[in-house]
C-alpha cells in the first residue's frame, strides 16, 4: 500500500505516530516525491486539446491550402455573388527564389458555376514597387439573375441566363507610395451568353428581347484596357477600422467582331471609416458610381452593366436586381464590437440604377436598413449575417463569408 | 482530472502540506526542520518529457471549461511561517533588510553577431544570433511607431520579476547595425508552409522593415540569453506535470502563482499565461530537476508587444458574457468605461496609467486558475514583495529601459509609484497585517504593522491578543490568561503560562481599524522553544 495512503488512514483513524513517522518536514516531503516517482507518465493531451492543436500549428492549413503547393479552398478567386457555396483547388508555387510565382487554379459551386486560370507573376520588381502579371481565366455563370433594364424592373420579372467567358489579361502596378497604387490593365475578353439552368425561372430569352438586353443575341470578343489609382490607407483592409480607400478607374471595351458594343467605363469608390473608442465603434461610409458610355452606333451589353442589389450594395433586395448602364449606392454602417470576435452593425443603403448619368438623383434611391452581425480576426471578417428591408420586397438576408466593405 | 493530481491530493487528505497546517503526517503540527527555507526537491526528473500547449485551447480551457480547481484552500506549498521555501519555481530575492536584489545581465558581447535562425514562436519578429563569445540570444524588436516601448517594458518587467524571485530569462536592451549581422551558413527558418529553408538576407530585411530604427539608422533590440537546459515546453496554472517528480502540489495552489496575481496587476502583465512560461530540464548535483521560468513580458506595462497595449487589457477577459450582452442589446450605446480612459501621448510608453487602475478588478487576458483560487494572505505576501520596492528601486529599475525621453522615464516611474501605492493600500489591508512578531526570551511579544509601515494605514486602534500553550502532537490549545487589549504592538506573555514552561507557546492577534475591517481577521502565531529563547515556527494568517 502506497505509503501516502497509510498516511492518509493514519491520519483518519488515529494510528500511532510511529507507525507512518517522519522525523523531518524534508524527509516527508522526499517520500511524498518518491511515491511520484514511481508513478510517472507523460502527459497525455485530450482529444480536444488535440485538435486545437492541430488546427493552430497550421498543419492542417497547410495541407490543405499551403502556399507553395496543391491546395483546396472554401470558394475560389473571381467567384460571382449569388453563385452559392463554393470549393477551389489548384496548385501555385513561388519561383525564382521568390521573385515569381505560378497559380493554377479551378472552382466551382454547388449552383454549377465554373472556373479555371492560370496566373503568372512577377510581383517584387524593383524592391517591391512593380508588380507584372499575366492572367488567363475561363468563366461559366449558369444562373445569372436578370430583372430587365432600369430602375422600374419588377421582381416579377426574374429570369436566368448563362455567362461564360474567356479573358487574358496582363497587368503593371506601381506602388507609388504604401498607400498609393496605379496601374493598368490590358486584355481580351470572349462572353458568350446563353439559356440560364435556374429552374425556379424563365430563361434570359424568353422573357426579354434585345432591346431590353442589348447584347443577348450575339457577343463580341472585346480588347480593353484600363488605368486605375488607388488610394488605400485602411488600418486593416479586410476589417477596416480606420482609414479609407478611393479609388478611380478608366476602362475601354472595344468590339472586334461586331463594332456595335464597344464602350467605356468609369469606375470611382470612397470608403472611409471613422472610429471612436479605440476604434471599437466605427462609423463606415461607402459610396460607389459606375458610369458606362457607349459611342455612336454601340450599345453597352446587359451582362457588362453595372448593377445595384444585394450584398455589398443594397441589400433591401436580391443580389443583381437593378442594372442598367448607370449605377450608384451609398453605404453607410454605424459598427460596434460586441467583444473582440464579433461585429455588430446597423446599416442603411441606398441604391439607384438609371440609363443616363443625368438621371441619377439622391432623390430616387432605393432605400435598404438593417442589422449585422459580424464574426471576424482583427485582420478579416470571416463570417457575416445581414438582415435588411426597405426595399419593398421583403426581408432579404445574407449569410456571406466575407466583409460587406 | 487532466492531469497528474492524486499525490497532492492524498497529501491534503492527509494534511501534508509544506506548512502542516491542520496536522502533521503524524499528527505533528510541527517537525524540528520547521519552517523549512528551500523544498527538497529531491528526485531525478531526467525522464520529464517536452510538451506543447495550444494558445487557443489554453483560452478555450480556461474560458469555457473550467481549468483546474476552485476551492477555498490555503496555498500547499507554504512553509509553517507562510512565506514560500526557495524551489525550482522560486527563490526569495527580497532580502533579510527587505530589499530587494536587483541584478543587470550584461547581455550580448559586442562585436559581429552571427545569426542562427528566425523566430516563429511568440508575435514578435526577431531571430537568434550567436555572439563573439559563443552565446545564444532571441533578439526581438520594437514595432515600428513605437521605438523602445516593447524592449523597454520587457527590460523592465523581466528586472521586476526576477527581483519579485521567479526564475526568468537574462533580457538586455543590446544595439546593432545591420552591417554587424553575418548568416550563418547553416541558418534556417520556416517557411509560410512550415517547412524549414535556409535564411537568407531577405529574410532579415523583411524583420528590419517592420523593426523601429533608430534615427542613427541602429536598430535598439531586446537580447534574451537562451536558457540553459532541455526545453520541456510550458507550464499550466492548473495541475501538476506527471512526469515530474518533484511537482507534487498542483500550481493553482502554489503561494508563488496565486500571488503572481498581484505582481501582474502592478506590471500590466495581462498576457500571463501557459504559452509565456517555459519549463527546463536543468543539472543540480546529482540530479536533474525541472526549473520554472516566466518568460515574455514584451506585453506588460504600456506595450502590447507588436502596438500599445490594448485598452481591454488589464479591465475586461476576451470573454466576458455580461458587458458583451450589455453591448449587444445596447446596440453599442454602452460603452465600457475602460474604452474612455486617456492615455498621454509617450510611443515609447505605449498605454499605462494609474488613476482608472484598480487593483482587485484588474484581470488577465483570460481567467488564470491559480489566481482564482488566490486568498487575502497570498495576495498580502505578494503585496510585502511589492512594498519591498522603495521609490528609489522602481526608479532604478526604470532607469534600466534607457529611454531617450526622460519623460518617458519620469511617466513611468510615477505611474509604477502610484499603481504600487493602490496595490498596497488594497491587498495589505485586505486581511491581517501584522508582521514581524517575535517573542523574547523574557515573555515580551513584539510585532509591526505591514500596512502601517508601508504608509498606506493610520496605527491600528487596539490589537487584541490571546495566548495559549500549544500541544504539538495533539495540535490543541490551552488558553493562558483572558485576551488582553493593547494600543501599542507590543505585549508580555503571562506568568503563568512561562512558568508552565510549555515547548510551544501560540499567540491569537487581531487589530482593530474603522477603516480596515479585514484586519481583526485573526493571525496566530507560534513560537517553540529554543534555550532561553523562542523561535517563531508558524504563522497562520486567516486561519
Amino acid at each position: 500500500m502506497p505509503l501516502l495512503i497509510v498516511a492518509a488512514l493514519a491520519a483518519t483513524i488515529g494510528f500511532p505516530a510511529a507507525a507512518v513517522a517522519q522525523d523531518t518536514r524534508a524527509e516527508l516531503l522526499e517520500r511524498l516525491r518518491a511515491e511520484k516517482a514511481s508513478q510517472l507518465k507523460p502527459y497525455e493531451a485530450g482529444r480536444l486539446e488535440r485538435w486545437v492543436m492541430r488546427a493552430e500549428d497550421g498543419r492542417l492549413r497547410r495541407l490543405i491550402t499551403p502556399h507553395n503547393g496543391f491546395f483546396v479552398s472554401l470558394g475560389y478567386t473571381h467567384k460571382p455573388v449569388g453563385a452559392g457555396i463554393g470549393f477551389g483547388g489548384g496548385f501555385r508555387h513561388d519561383l525564382f527564389d521568390r521573385r515569381a510565382r505560378i497559380e493554377l487554379g479551378a472552382g466551382s459551386s454547388f449552383r454549377n458555376y465554373q472556373m479555371v486560370r492560370a496566373d503568372f507573376s512577377l510581383p517584387r520588381l524593383f524592391d517591391e514597387r512593380l508588380e507584372l502579371g499575366v492572367e488567363a481565366l475561363y468563366r461559366r455563370h449558369p444562373q445569372e439573375d436578370f430583372y430587365g433594364p432600369g430602375p422600374d424592373s419588377s421582381e416579377a420579372d426574374r429570369v436566368s441566363y448563362l455567362f461564360k467567358g474567356r479573358e487574358l489579361q496582363g497587368r503593371a502596378i506601381v506602388a507609388v507610395a504604401p498607400w498609393l497604387r496605379v496601374g493598368t490593365l490590358v486584355g481580351h475578353l470572349a462572353p458568350s451568353i446563353g439559356a440560364g439552368t435556374d429552374a425556379r425561372f424563365p430563361t434570359l430569352e424568353a422573357g426579354f428581347d434585345q432591346r431590353a438586353a442589348p447584347g443577348l443575341f450575339e457577343q463580341p470578343s472585346y480588347a480593353y484596357g484600363e488605368a486605375f489609382a488607388d488610394v488605400d490607407y485602411r488600418d486593416e483592409p479586410g476589417n477596416a477600422r480606420a482609414g479609407g480607400r478611393y479609388r478611380v478607374g478608366l476602362r475601354k471595351y472595344g468590339d472586334r467582331d461586331l463594332d456595335r458594343y464597344g464602350f467605356r467605363s468609369l469606375d470611382l469608390l470612397f470608403q472611409q471609416f471613422v472610429p471612436l473608442f479605440d476604434k471599437k465603434r466605427v462609423f463606415a461610409f461607402q459610396a460607389a458610381l459606375v458610369g458606362t458610355s457607349a459611342g455612336e452606333g454601340h450599345q453597352v451589353p446587359f451582362y457588362m452593366q453595372p448593377t445595384v442589389g444585394g450584398s455589398r450594395t443594397l441589400r433591401s433586395v436580391a443580389d443583381y436586381r437593378f442594372r442598367d448602364t448607370h449605377a450608384m449606392w451609398l453605404n453607410a454602417e454605424y459598427r460596434w464590437e460586441v467583444f473582440s470576435a464579433l461585429d455588430m452593425a446597423l446599416f442603411t443603403d441606398w441604391g439607384q440604377v438609371a440609363p443616363r448619368g443625368s438621371e441619377l438623383s439622391l432623390s430616387n434611391l432605393t432605400p435598404a436598413y438593417g442589422i449585422g452581425f459580424r464574426f471576424n480576426t482583427a485582420q478579416a471578417v470571416f463570417f457575416r449575417v445581414d438582415v435588411a428591408t426597405g426595399g419593398g420586397e421583403g426581408l432579404q438576408l445574407f449569410v456571406k463569408f466575407n466583409r460587406a466593405f | 482530472m487532466p492531469l497528474h493530481r492524486w499525490p497532492a491530493v492524498l497529501a491534503c487528505a492527509a494534511g501534508i502540506c509544506l506548512a502542516g497546517v491542520g496536522a502533521g503526517g503524524a499528527n505533528l503540527k510541527f517537525y524540528p526542520d520547521d519552517p523549512i527555507r528551500r523544498d527538497p526537491e529531491s528526485q531525478d526528473a531526467s525522464r520529464a518529457q517536452p510538451v506543447e500547449v495550444s494558445n487557443q485551447y489554453d483560452l478555450i480551457e480556461n474560458s469555457f471549461l473550467g481549468a483546474g480547481e476552485t476551492i477555498d484552500r490555503r496555498a500547499m506549498n507554504v512553509n509553517t511561517v507562510d512565506e514560500v521555501p526557495d524551489s525550482s519555481w522560486f527563490t526569495n530575492r527580497v532580502g533579510p533588510a527587505r530589499q530587494p536584489v536587483l541584478t543587470t545581465p550584461q547581455g550580448p558581447a559586442e562585436g559581429p553577431w552571427i545569426v542562427t535562425g528566425r523566430k516563429s514562436e511568440g508575435v514578435t519578429p526577431g531571430f537568434t544570433i550567436r555572439d563573439s563569445t559563443g552565446e545564444t540570444y532571441w533578439i526581438k524588436f520594437d514595432p515600428r511607431g513605437f521605438p523602445e516601448m516593447a524592449s523597454g517594458a520587457e527590460v523592465i518587467s523581466t528586472a521586476f520579476f526576477h527581483a519579485f524571485g521567479y526564475h526568468v530569462p537574462e533580457n538586455s536592451l543590446a544595439t546593432f547595425r545591420p552591417e554587424a549581422l553575418t548568416i550563418a551558413p547553416d541558418a534556417t527558418m520556416r517557411d509560410e508552409d512550415g517547412r524549414r529553408r535556409r535564411l537568407v538576407l531577405d529574410d532579415i530585411e523583411d524583420i528590419l522593415e517592420g523593426a523601429a530604427r533608430q534615427p542613427d539608422g541602429s536598430y535598439r533590440v531586446l537580447a534574451s540569453r537562451n536558457l540553459p537546459g532541455k526545453v520541456l515546453g510550458p507550464f499550466r496554472y492548473y495541475g501538476t506535470r506527471p512526469d515530474d517528480p518533484n511537482d507534487i502540489f498542483p500550481h493553482e495552489h502554489r503561494r508563488e502563482l496565486r500571488g503572481l496575481s498581484v505582481f501582474s496587476a502592478w506590471l500590466n502583465h495581462d498576457e500571463v499565461r501557459s504559452s509565456n512560461s517555459l519549463d527546463t530540464l536543468v543539472p543540480t548535483e546529482s540530479r536533474q530537476i525541472v526549473r520554472h521560468h516566466l518568460l515574455d513580458f514584451g506585453s506588460t506595462l504600456g506595450s502590447g508587444s507588436v502596438k500599445a497595449q490594448s485598452r481591454r487589457a488589464g479591465n475586461e477577459f476576451v470573454w466576458e458574457s455580461r458587458p458583451t450582452l450589455i453591448t449587444m442589446l445596447t446596440l453599442g450605446l454602452y460603452v465600457r468605461p475602460w474604452l474612455k480612459v486617456d492615455y498621454p501621448e509617450m510611443p515609447a510608453v505605449g498605454r499605462f496609467e494609474s488613476g482608472y487602475f484598480r487593483p482587485e478588478d484588474w484581470k488577465p487576458d483570460y481567467p488564470n486558475p491559480a489566481f482564482r483560487n488566490a486568498r487575502p494572505e497570498d495576495r498580502f505576501w505578494a503585496a510585502r514583495i511589492v512594498a519591498a520596492f522603495s521609490p528609489d528601486a522602481v526608479a532604478e529599475i526604470v532607469r534600466t529601459a534607457r529611454y531617450s525621453d526622460p519623460r518617458a522615464t519620469d511617466y513611468l516611474t510615477e505611474t509604477l509609484l502610484e499603481r504600487r501605492r493602490k496595490v498596497l493600500e488594497r491587498w495589505l489591508n485586505g486581511t491581517n497585517p501584522l508582521v514581524d512578531v517575535a517573542l523574547s526570551t523574557t515573555g515580551e511579544l513584539t510585532f509591526a504593522n505591514a500596512a502601517e509601515k508601508a504608509g498606506v494605514a493610520t496605527a491600528a486602534d487596539r490589537y487584541a491578543v490571546q495566548w495559549s500553550a500549544f500541544d504539538n502532537a495533539t495540535s490543541t490549545h490551552r488558553e493562558a490568561g483572558e485576551e488582553q487589549t493593547v494600543r501599542t504592538p507590543v505585549s508580555r506573555a503571562p506568568e503563568s503560562l512561562l512558568k508552565a514552561r510549555p515547548e510551544y507557546i501560540a499567540v491569537r492577534l487581531l487589530a482593530f481599524h474603522a477603516d480596515h475591517p479585514s484586519w481583526s481577521n485573526p493571525l496566530m502565531v507560534y513560537f517553540r522553544r529554543a534555550g532561553d529563547g523562542w523561535t517563531l515556527v508558524g504563522v497562520e494568517r486567516n486561519p
